[in-house]
């Protein structure tokens, strides 16, 4: 299928956060509750529409456990966008998101748009972090916030497309040099100043900006 | 026309000599094909100088199938066989004189009686048949029965008799004879009424199988229910006729005996010929079958099994309670008779529905042959390599753990019950654990789990966060297994076992992956024995590497893969390097787990037994199986299908392709072993981090 932008993702936090079921929720629409454990890396892709233009998401589901650190942190290169994820229910991985935002921040390129989310808000009951610190966490460190289940599918999408569009209006702002595949971004092969699906649109390329939101 | 007792001795020794000759021939197999050829041929000619009765006819057709199969001749061999029989007329005549001598010596017998399966094609005339009959009720009925369940030829009784250690007496009343008036000749019988019907019905429909049940069917009556066996045996043979040559085969045969022979005669002579046809092809081409089925007939049965085991409506009992078969009735005499084209269509519809049935029934059929028959190859295969384990190899592991055939078995796959003793021996006890390290280090783990009081030693803490991560993955390990998770058997012992391990090697702690090797050998050997495996499996520099997270080292072994890579599937290796595919992506999960997360669980144990025999270069040997398997499927693919693929590779990949092509891939190369690339890439990996 053709695209017009490929962004990069890449999605961390602690072990057993729920980063596998974000994605199997995002790119398959299914929840499953005993998911197998990740090593290393795992993909997903999911094609989505912003500004009438496809934009595929190729995501990078790694390995929580501080082990892997080491190994994760060269996963970083070329991601436009990072999903911080930890658990709600477990203050421990809300507590390990500054070491998480550390490495993320050293390891890849200042641009990289950063979601914070607090998963599994289904557990309500069970909520060890409210939802106020996460909030005042990510505006102290110029994140987006987001509560989100994947096992609801609450805010799953909105996760990753709130990502997206910020990367696209980075791209029409000309923060990201899109020419430059180390930010993440690759234009689609079959991308054409005029974009099939919008005849009218403006603009030879995303860094020129254009187009009315 | 009465002769005296010693022309009839003469006869009965001339019947068994060339039964036995014969029969002794035929048990000979296929390869001695001509030799079989001319020595019934021989036979057979001895046999028409002193005709034995009904066996000359046998004799003949014996010679008269071999040269149809042998030389593929028929219209040769064919009117040679007519000038035989013709010749053979002249001594039929004598026959006709012992006849009653004969006869009168059979009912003198009180020797057991035909078995029902032979009667239902021996009849004989009305009053023969009738005291036949009589016979058959006498108690005596299993010894016609054990001869029968001795041998196949017994059909064909007259020949085989001699061998089966039967009297003559039993023999002659076995033969079913009668003097035909108008060929004047002694002749094997059958129920004449049955076969007017059958024959009338063969010539119309020339032999094909479905008429054959329909004209089973058109008799359709219960009292028809030996013809049916019969009628089985016929059109279980004319399908064999027609995979070996042709089925007009018989057509023809027949043809040309129409022209020798009375009509009448044709109607007594044409089963029995085709019984020893069918007799000669079930003795000589399906030599692979066992000897002593019950009974000829249940022999054709069984040989052919598949068809008349899965076509119920072979049967005729069956044929006449199936709706489909009610159409061949003639309506009740109430109701108008049927058309003749309506009767016409009927019976077209029938044969159609018989063979759509039969057609996907032999398909049906045919495929579970096969899977049985690789299940059983299979099952053989194991049983034998269990044996040679047990018995042979786990006593002397030393001096038999590099045997040829101990390698070669052990590359087919180790059998579950030796699985996890091989493996044991296999890795060994480098490290020297004991029972009692071990429980020191459960119990340690024990306390340090019930009472997690703040730690103040930075190891400490590290412990205790790898202790909570192990809580976590037990249930994310294997999850679709369902025996790790909370309350399954063997959740607490995969949990102490890797907890028991972050106490003997804290330095090395609880690493992500662990928990699948653990569980894979506590799937195959008790806790304690998976332990000392565990441990020093991980002790190995390999997995040592990878659990300390020796990034140097990894590294080294990467680019040592990618040169074995690049050195067996270049092509593969240049889109990989073009798409930016890099080994580490997928083969990290793959050397973590040994494979056990990524493939089905007796397709990673499959590859455990040669990890376990070769050693580590194994696990990047089966990578790159894996990726020869694949090659074409990922050469189309760009870095993420491809990235997407090998991380979730497909559930249903067959072990015996995987091996095979493990099996193409080399570890070595040229004369460089892998272990020595992968000591270069790491001195050279070393010399560029000091510099």
């Amino acid at each position: 299928m053709s695209y017009a932008y490929l962004f990069k993702y890449i999605i961390i936090g602690d072990t057993g956060v729920g980063k596998s079921c974000l994605l199997l929720q995002f790119t398959d629409k299914r929840f499953q509750p005993v998911h197998d454990l990740t090593i290393g890396v795992e993909f997903g892709a999911r094609m989505i529409t912003i500004d009438s233009k496809q934009i595929k998401l190729q995501i990078w589901d790694t390995a929580g456990q501080e082990a892997f650190r080491s190994i994760t942190r060269s996963y970083y290169r070329g991601a436009a966008g990072a999903l911080l994820v930890y658990d709600i229910t477990r203050r421990e991985t809300f507590n390990h998101l500054t070491t998480w935002l550390d490495d993320a921040r050293q390891h890849s390129n200042s641009n990289m748009v950063i979601m914070l989310i607090g998963n599994k808000s289904d557990l309500e009951s069970r909520r060890e972090v409210k939802k106020e610190e996460g909030e005042a966490f990510a505006r102290e460190h110029g994140l987006v916030f987001m509560e989100t289940s994947a096992k609801t599918a609450a805010n799953v999408e909105e996760a990753f497309i709130n990502t997206a569009k910020e990367i696209y209006e980075k791209i029409q702002e000309g923060v990201f040099d899109i020419n430059n595949e180390a930010n993440g971004i690759k234009i689609g092969p079959q991308h054409s100043p005029t974009n099939p699906s919008l005849p009218g649109a403006t603009g030879s390329s995303g860094s020129q900006g254009g187009g009315c939101c | 026309m009465k002769t005296d007792c010693a022309i009839k001795d003469h006869i009965l020794r001339d019947i068994c000599k060339n039964g036995q000759e014969i029969t002794h021939l035929l048990d000979n197999d296929l390869s001695a094909d001509n030799c079989i050829l001319q020595c019934s041929t021989h036979s057979a000619s001895e046999s028409y100088e002193n005709p034995p009765m009904g066996l000359k006819n046998q004799c003949h057709k014996l010679v008269v199938s071999n040269n149809l199969i042998l030389e593929d001749s028929r219209s040769q061999s064919l009117p040679d066989c007519f000038l035989d029989e013709k010749d053979t007329k002249n001594g039929n005549l004598e026959i006709v004189d012992n006849c009653d001598i004969k006869e009168k010596l059979l009912f003198q017998e009180a020797s057991p009686p035909l078995s029902p399966s032979s009667e239902s094609w021996f009849k004989t005339w009305p009053e023969r048949c009738d005291r036949i009959k009589s016979n058959e009720t006498s108690p005596s009925n299993s010894l016609s029965k054990s001869k029968n369940t001795h041998t196949s030829k017994d059909n064909n009784c007259d020949i085989n008799i001699p061998i089966n250690g039967l009297s003559l007496n039993e023999a002659l009343q076995n033969i079913s004879l009668a003097y035909s008036p108008v060929t004047k000749q002694l002749h094997l019988v059958e129920t004449p009424q049955n076969n007017t019907v059958d024959e009338v019905d063969h010539v119309s429909t020339n032999q094909n199988l479905s008429n054959d049940l329909q004209s089973s069917v058109d008799i359709g009556t219960s009292e028809q229910r030996k013809l049916g066996h019969r009628r089985i045996e016929a059109g279980s043979f004319s399908s064999t006729v027609s995979s070996i040559s042709e089925s007009s085969t018989l057509g023809s045969l027949l043809d040309s005996d129409e022209r020798s022979l009375s009509n009448f005669e044709e109607c007594i002579e044409r089963p029995s010929k085709k019984k020893s046809f069918t007799n000669f092809l079930s003795r000589n081409v399906f030599t692979w079958k066992p000897a002593d089925v019950p009974s000829s007939v249940g022999n054709v049965l069984k040989l052919f099994g598949k068809n008349t085991q899965l076509l119920p409506s072979v049967s005729p009992q069956h044929v006449v309670a199936s709706s489909s078969a009610l159409i061949q009735h003639p309506r009740p005499s109430n109701l108008p008779a049927k058309s003749l084209e309506e009767e016409e269509k009927h019976r077209e519809e029938y044969k159609a529905i018989l063979a759509a049935a039969k057609k996907k029934e032999a398909l049906y059929s045919a495929t579970r042959e096969k899977l049985e028959k690789k299940q059983l190859r299979q099952e053989e295969r194991l049983t034998n390599a269990a044996k040679h384990f047990t018995q042979l190899v786990l006593p002397n592991w030393e001096t038999m753990k590099m045997n040829k055939k101990t390698r070669e078995l052990w590359w087919q796959g180790l059998p579950s019950n030796v699985r996890g003793k091989v493996w044991a021996l296999a890795i060994g006890n480098e490290l020297n654990l004991t029972q009692q390290l071990y429980e020191i280090c459960l119990a340690r783990a024990q306390a340090r789990l019930n009472s997690p009081e703040p730690k103040t030693s930075e190891l400490a803490i590290d412990q205790e966060q790898s202790m909570d991560v192990i809580q976590l993955d037990i249930s994310r390990t294997f999850p679709h297994l369902g025996i790790f998770q909370e309350g399954g058997p063997y959740s607490e012992v995969l949990h102490s076992l890797l907890a028991a391990y972050v106490c003997y090697r804290p330095d090395v702690g609880y690493v992500q992956g662990m928990s699948y090797i653990a569980a894979i050998l506590i799937l195959n050997m008790e806790q304690y024995n998976a332990f000392i495996c565990f441990a020093n499996l991980l002790n190995q520099p390999l997995h040592l590497s990878a659990f300390t997270l020796n990034q140097n080292q990894m590294q080294a072994y990467y680019e040592a893969f990618n040169e074995l890579f690049n050195y067996n599937l270049p092509r593969l290796f240049s889109h990989f390097r073009n798409s930016g595919l890099t080994p580490d992506l997928y083969l990290l999960d793959w050397i973590y787990t040994i494979f056990a997360k990524a493939m089905p669980l007796d397709v990673a144990c499959r590859i455990w037994d040669v990890f376990l025999r070769d050693g580590y270069e194994f696990i990047f040997r089966t990578a790159l199986g894996i990726l020869y398997l694949h090659q074409e499927a990922l050469l189309k693919m760009d870095f993420l299908d491809g990235a997407q693929f090998l991380t979730r590779l497909p559930d249903n990949i067959s072990p015996d392709l995987l091996f095979k092509s493990i099996q193409t891939i080399s570890t070595n190369i040229g004369k460089q072993t892998f272990s020595q690339i992968v000591n270069r890439y790491s001195s050279i990996n070393e010399h560029q981090s000091l510099s």
